[in-house]
């Protein structure tokens, strides 16, 4: 009889706290874990717009800024497919040119004699590749690929038709 | 006596812990469900603003027939059907969709064309609804 309480009260008095104390472990590493998993999927899916959705926004906001008949127009320059926006500010010629290069969408402000140098953009965000296109009726489109992979679509109905 | 006494002492603190960590637990793993729905709805709007805007950009120059991929959503609109990546998709496959429907409104000087998009996943829950205006100057006689 002695024997049994001496091995029950063993039981009780390591056994159990041991199992509790496992299971505490146990639950505190899934929560960890599971913590870890909201947090990859959250940046996740920051990550995998980010490039592509500031790219399409910068797009639209320098279309919707220069929205008018014969501006806009996409050029080729070598490997590079260059949107082009032509302005002008005190008399005197500029252009804009937005271009891919080493996965990031730069733009270049130059006067209009300056030749295309894709060096010399700045960096507006990291994307892969981006291609534009303009259709007849100044509907201008442009499909930006993340840097993961993911793929954006962007739309502008020019003024008058852009200047393709 | 006095030892058995301590064990149940030790006992009953631990559950005590264990007690205070499983609500915390509870608390903490429904927190971050919910930022994971939240994060999720996020890119879901995103995406969808994106594309709505696309379309109603394409409508404002080409018109209704210019949305090649819209089909007849058989109430008076068209859906559009994307995958989950948000890139066009049969309707069998589609994880989202984006009803449109174009109302025109003769002016008399030319016609006021509201469109209304509205996107949901497959499951039917709203992503979001969005609205637009356009005039169409010298279109009288309505759409």
């Amino acid at each position: 009889m002695r024997k049994n309480s001496g091995s029950s009260g063993v039981a009780m008095g390591i056994l159990l706290p041991m199992g509790l104390i496992c299971l505490f472990a146990f639950c505190s590493l899934a929560l960890a874990l599971m913590g870890g998993r909201a947090y990859k999927s959250i940046q996740a899916g920051i990550d995998d717009s980010y490039g592509s959705t500031v790219a399409a926004g910068y797009l639209r906001t320098k279309l919707s800024q220069n929205n008018e008949r014969g501006q806009v127009s996409i050029e080729t320059e070598g490997p590079y497919e260059v949107l082009t926006i032509q302005s002008e500010q005190d008399d005197r010629f500029y252009i804009t040119r937005i271009f891919v290069e080493e996965g990031e969408l730069r733009e270049s402000y130059t006067p209009t004699s300056t030749p295309f140098n894709p060096s010399s953009g700045v960096t507006i965000a990291k994307v892969n590749e981006c291609r534009f296109e303009l259709s007849e009726d100044g509907l201008f489109t442009a499909e930006i690929l993340s840097e993961n992979g993911v793929s954006t679509r962007t739309a502008f109905a020019l003024a008058g038709g852009g200047g393709a | 006596m006095r030892n058995r006494y301590r064990n149940v002492a030790f006992l009953a603190e631990l559950l005590i812990n264990i007690l205070v960590f499983s609500i915390s637990c509870a608390i903490l793993a429904g927190l971050f469900g919910q930022a994971g729905k939240l994060a999720r709805e996020t890119r879901e709007k995103s995406f969808a603003s994106q594309e709505i805007y696309s379309l109603f950009e394409t409508l404002r120059a080409r018109g209704p027939e210019g949305i090649t991929q819209a089909q007849p959503d058989g109430q008076d609109g068209y859906a559009l059907h994307y995958d989950e990546q948000w890139n066009p998709a049969g309707g069998e496959n589609a994880a989202y969709i984006i009803h449109l429907y174009t109302t025109d409104n003769d002016t008399g000087a030319g016609v006021l064309r509201e469109v209304t998009a509205h996107a949901s996943n497959n499951q039917g829950e709203e992503i979001c609804t969005l609205t637009t205006k356009t005039y169409h100057q010298g279109e009288g006689g309505g759409a």
